[in-house]
């Protein structure tokens, strides 16, 4: 099978499986016995206006048109109005999205960087202390909740030792003293580029505590996959036959083992990113942090169906897509699990 | 038949468990499940306030810190939390074994069937499946929840809405490999009927996978439920469910630090060592199902 | 080997930055300001969204705190002294039988946009208000006609002779806007101008502007034209910050990033009292807390049961407990302060004896039943008073399943069409829109075709009577009225029809050098900008 054919293919599987999502998204959001209008309208609303406001949503008519006309709007780039908000539910994921991203981009490089290190440190030092010491950690890292890390991360740095704030993305009194200029909506970006170093320095400051919640679960899977793919590889025979030659310990494990075991880290980092993307929910919760998982919380706690539509639709979309890509990569490196 | 296969397998079984206790993480993790598992059935004689995890409270106690009467304080309720989080690990058990169990009977039958049957089946019930796990995994826990009305039997009806999928892909893939095996085609060319083929021969030999994913699983479980507690989708209050105990305690962490801490904690040890004895049984495991 | 320690190396200086950042935080924190800066006020809303409703005909939800610093009313409600202070009505009066209302409006008063405010406004404020029909609209329900006597004369004429005084005091629905820039921008976008107020736009006769809004902030500015002058001391800026944590929110406030916080829980205010720089507003609100019992299912469709868990309930532990004495329990539907409470009603206390009676007369002397009650979830003190009753109930024998759910499913639980679906106990807040009785009698507990509010579904034609009779007279005679009400209440109590739990308190926790503060509870968690001002 042609790379073409297969790309293609999954293509449409994509189309399908966001489909299908958006089928079931819907009807659950929909199902529930909720009376989105009442929400909708204000809590002391009299019966007339219900009725009127549930015309006005066009919640009287049957489940599968009420589908079908969200469909449409969504492909001609309405979203749908979000009944807590009263905003376009687009408007409101385009203010809260870069807070979310910013949060997992730094989170992710954290847990990349030091889950690297720790793997490579494992699998070369296998079964001896260090090596248990690091797969505790490892372990230990998917088994922490996140909201009971972020908690007690605040109590030590923030309530305990007063050296890191306790939530929110930047110092508020900045507004007066130093106003950020927004340009990407990445606050350490845009500090950057506008030469704000007040503002940089708070929104550096800020995310330590969140992104290093984050980062702690992907960088336990990091750590064991790498460990993992890492030994598998250094006994591999080419490994061998290096090792015979005399090249050094060092070259071998960087430029020859650890870059054959990228390929499964990369599979990793994708679940990671799939990962991250919900376990915002919780760390926005305990931090306050403005972004799309807060939004998302609130918006199922109401059962406001365009806004849980539209964040499922397109965090489903993120998501698919880069287990897409992380296949297509797969099948770029090693073509025969294409024509498998 | 049974009689020949049955020696290797204690062998081998033996020689699994050899290995296991070599593990020391492994040992730990097993350990810490036996520690578990005794509590949460003698939680009302190991709990000092039986009470307090049923309904009553006490007001006039609340917010003390952790001393000798309330060795991990009280939480708003003036309730023991102690005595709280061993009760909770009945709760937590009960969690783990139903979604599992769940996940199981739903995802299993239909992984192996789908991976053995093949073609328009097979298209079918993967087609499904990966719509499922296309959802971000929370979100749909957390849909599913809302939906049905938060509460601890529908939190956990969601979480295994939203995790079945992944069996039922582990299993058509170990299916899928275990149906090219020499001995099931022989078991067709004896002419053994389908579904007798599926439920001796193909089922059985899928099971290790299985077993290393549900016991890594089990933590995870736990985990989403908590998540979903803390987020108000899943246990309703007074249940002393550990996640909803972080929840409560959360708005007054800042000054009684013991009301998060210690459920947290809980949660913690028992999901590491449900990992830990996950990541033994697959080292133990894994290498052995590439030898045969 | 030595690749290890380089990476451990970078490791342990970033952390060292780390710190050296972190140990700068301390120098983000100005003691005084900047000497060109602006006089801001600035208030942590503990809500996600600080407007939901921009135009100012639907106002219904959280924005109560920014419309009524943008927009004015004709009159507005002082409770404390029980009277209505002229704001764009200079003075008003009223015809002998209660059906025509004249208000003489104020000269010179400007709008943002800088048109004069006059009659023509305020008809078509109303009028756009009531024909929209959204939020609090049904207020002006009465209103037959309005017309425009002079430039600055507005007669109304109503067909029942409600308190219109009242009524246009409201915090919601009940703003003056101008005319002209609604007309106008209504036509660029072909519609009422509604589009235009909900891109984020304002156009009122209030002391403070809009200058920007996000999410998570709202700012606003002084208006230089405001009709009553800035003589005096007033901020020059006014900013409203979108915090929903409680405990951001206090940290805010002791660090002095924000000046005044709406709620707290009520452990943090005792901790936060503590701090010399903090101070607690305490002030008796309109707002209480109810448990509807459902009368058309059993049990408790039998009115000994009723009085039975009536009794049950522990009301001292929860006013000891939970507000830690800063509330009162409830006598009667209509809270302590408000015209229409009732002092002489009967309460019931706690009494398990007195509950154990009443359910053996009803044939439950072991109770051997359950009740399902639903509050909305996220709501600490409602969780708490659920634990503390169901742990009562226990004691006779009732198993009280607790459920919180928020506020759509909540609802809809209650409107389901077979009464035995439905919860047994609805726990629910309420404050009235304008300062009325009728708000909580004639929502909550006169019969109703469809299902809004009446979640006791309870419907007693004398009491039906009763409020209709005393609405119809409230314009003219409020004692009479509120004797009506009165006689109401004695019935909803007696048949116990509800829990009527507590009247609260509001509790601000505010900085000491934010003076001129009073908290008005006919405008629920609105600070009046204008007049606060700092004193170190």
């Amino acid at each position: 099978m042609k790379i073409q054919h297969y790309i293609a293919k999954r293509l449409v599987l994509v189309a399908f499986v966001l489909f299908g999502i958006s089928v079931v998204t819907f009807f659950i959001a929909r199902v529930v016995p909720s009376e989105p209008a009442a929400r909708w309208i204000g809590l002391h609303a009299t019966a007339e206006q219900i009725a009127a406001a549930r015309i006005e949503l066009g919640l009287d008519k049957p489940l599968y048109i009420q589908y079908c006309v969200y469909m449409k709007n969504l492909f001609q780039g309405d979203w749908g109005i979000s009944i807590v908000t009263h905003q376009p539910v687009l408007k409101d994921i385009k203010e809260y999205l870069p807070a979310s991203l910013e949060l997992i981009i730094v989170g992710m490089i954290i847990a990349v960087v030091i889950g690297i290190f720790f793997g490579v440190l494992s699998a070369t030092r296998k079964d001896k202390s260090i090596d248990h010491i690091c797969r505790f950690i490892s372990i230990g890292g998917v088994s922490l909740p996140t909201f009971w890390l972020g908690i007690m991360l605040q109590l030590i740095f923030f309530r305990e030792m007063g050296i890191l704030p306790l939530s929110g993305r930047i110092d508020p009194t900045l507004m007066f003293t130093s106003p950020l200029t927004k340009v990407t909506g990445f606050y350490i970006l845009d500090s950057i580029i506008t030469g704000n170093w007040a503002a940089f320095k708070s929104s550096l400051v800020h995310i330590i505590l969140p992104a290093l919640t984050l980062s702690v679960y992907p960088m336990g899977l990091v750590t064991r996959m790498t460990r993992s793919s890492l030994i598998e590889v250094l006994n591999e025979d080419y490994i061998r036959v290096a090792k015979a030659y005399g090249i050094s310990d060092r070259l071998i494990r960087y430029k020859y083992a650890l870059k054959n075991a990228i390929s499964p880290t990369i599979t990793v980092l994708a679940l990671c990113f799939a990962y991250t993307l919900t376990s915002t929910f919780l760390i926005e919760a305990v931090f306050n942090w403005p972004g799309l998982g807060g939004y998302t919380s609130r918006a199922i706690l109401a059962m406001d169906y365009p806004a849980i539509m539209g964040v499922t639709l397109l965090v489903a979309t993120f998501y698919v897509l880069i287990n897409l890509l992380v296949d297509l990569i797969h099948a770029f490196i090693d073509p025969r699990i294409v024509l498998g | 038949m049974k009689i020949n296969e049955l020696e290797p397998r204690i062998r081998e079984l033996k020689y699994s468990i050899h290995l296991i206790r070599k593990n020391p993480l492994t040992m730990l993790g097993i350990l810490i499940i036996l520690i578990l598992i005794f509590i949460a059935i003698f939680a009302p004689f190991i709990a000092p306030y039986p009470e307090h995890a049923l309904g009553a409270v006490d007001p006039k106690n609340a917010y003390n810190s952790p001393c000798f009467k309330y060795p991990f304080g009280t939480d708003g309720m003036g309730r023991d939390i102690f005595s709280r989080i061993v009760y909770g690990a009945r709760i937590s058990l009960k969690i783990g074994c139903l979604v599992i169990f769940l996940c199981l009977i739903i995802g299993s039958p239909l992984g192996v069937v789908a991976g053995f049957a093949g073609g328009k089946i097979d298209e079918i019930i993967m087609r499904i499946t990966d719509v499922f796990l296309g959802f971000p995994p929370l979100l749909l826990a957390m849909a599913i929840s809302a939906a049905l009305g938060p509460n601890l039997v529908n939190a956990m009806i969601a979480i295994a809405i939203s995790w079945w999928p992944w069996y039922t892909r582990l299993l058509r893939g170990e299916a899928v490999s275990v149906k090219e095996r020499a001995f099931v085609e022989a078991a067709r060319a004896t002419g053994v009927s389908d579904s007798k083929i599926v439920f001796r021969h193909i089922l059985p030999n899928c099971l290790s996978p299985v077993i290393i994913q549900a016991s890594m699983d089990f933590g995870s479980v736990i985990l989403t439920s908590a998540s979903l507690s803390f987020l108000g989708l899943g246990a309703q209050p007074p249940t002393p469910e550990w996640g909803l105990m972080v929840n409560i305690g959360r708005v007054y962490f800042l000054d009684y630090w013991w009301s998060s801490t210690f459920p947290g904690l809980a949660i913690f040890i028992t999901v590491l060592a449900f990992n830990l004895l996950g990541d033994g049984l697959r080292e133990v495991l894994d290498p052995r199902t590439r030898r045969r | 080997m030595k690749k290890e320690w380089k990476w451990m190396g970078l490791l342990i200086i970033a952390v060292m930055i780390a710190s050296t950042l972190s140990g700068c935080i301390g120098e983000e924190k100005p003691e005084t300001k900047a000497p060109e800066k602006p006089s801001v006020i600035t208030y942590a809303y503990t809500t996600s969204d600080i407007i939901v409703f921009w135009d100012p005909s639907d106002t219904y939800s959280n924005e109560i705190v920014a419309m009524n610093n943008f927009y004015e009313q004709l009159v507005r409600y002082d409770p404390v002294k029980d009277e209505i202070i002229p704001v764009l009505a200079e003075k008003w009066d009223v015809s002998d039988d209660g059906l025509v209302w004249t208000f003489h409006l104020r000269k010179g008063v400007k709008f943002h946009c800088g048109d004069e405010m006059t009659a023509e406004d305020v008809k078509y404020s109303i009028e756009r208000t009531m024909k929209r029909g959204k939020g609090a609209a049904y207020i002006w329900g009465s209103v037959k006609q309005i017309d425009v006597v002079d430039k600055y004369t507005v007669k109304f004429t109503l067909d029942v002779p409600v308190p219109l005084d009242l009524i246009a005091s409201a915090g919601y629905c009940a703003h003056i806007f101008c005319k002209e820039c609604t007309e106008t921008h209504g036509q660029e976008k072909g519609d009422d101008g509604h589009e235009w107020f909900a891109e984020g736009n304002e156009c009122g006769t209030g002391p403070y502007k809009l200058e920007s809004y996000t999410k998570s902030e709202l700012v606003m500015t002084r208006f230089d034209d405001y009709w009553k002058g800035w003589d005096g001391k007033h901020f020059d800026k006014a900013i409203i910050k979108s915090v929903p944590e409680a405990s951001t929110a206090r940290m805010m406030l002791e660090a002095g990033e924000v000046d005044i916080v709406d709620d707290l829980p009520i452990e943090m205010i005792e901790a936060v009292e503590k701090n010399p720089n903090i101070e607690i507003v305490r002030t008796s609100s309109f707002q209480n807390l109810l448990g509807f019992l459902n009368t058309k299912k059993p049990p408790l469709d039998n009115k000994l049961v009723r009085q039975a868990i009536s009794y049950a309930f522990p009301y001292d532990t929860v006013i000891e407990h939970i507000w830690k004495g800063n509330a009162t329990q409830s006598k009667g539907a209509i809270p302590k302060g408000l015209w229409g409470h009732c002092d002489t009603i009967f309460q019931y206390t706690h009494n398990i004896e007195k509950a154990k009676e009443l359910l053996t007369d009803a044939g439950y002397p072991d109770g051997g039943f359950k009740l399902t009650l639903t509050y909305n979830s996220g709501d600490e003190n409602e969780r708490k008073t659920a634990e503390l009753f169901k742990a009562e109930l226990a004691k006779l024998g009732i198993e009280l399943d607790i459920r919180g759910m928020p506020w759509d499913p909540q609802w809809s639980l209650a409107m389901a069409t077979n009464p035995e679906d439905r919860q047994d106990i609805f726990v629910m807040y309420w404050w009235p829109d304008y300062p009325d009785p009728l708000s909580w009698l004639l929502s909550m507990f006169h019969s109703e075709e469809e299902i809004v509010f009446n979640l006791s579904y309870y419907y007693n034609p004398e009491v039906d009577n009763l409020i209709d009779e005393a609405s119809q007279i409230a314009g003219i005679d409020r004692d009479k009225a509120a004797n009506l009400y009165c006689q109401a209440q004695s019935k909803l109590v007696d048949d116990a029809v509800a829990l009527f739990i507590w009247d609260q308190m509001y509790l601000r926790a505010k900085h000491v050098s934010l003076k001129g503060y009073t908290d008005n509870p006919a405008y629920p968690h609105v600070v009046f900008f204008y007049d606060v001002y700092k004193e170190e």
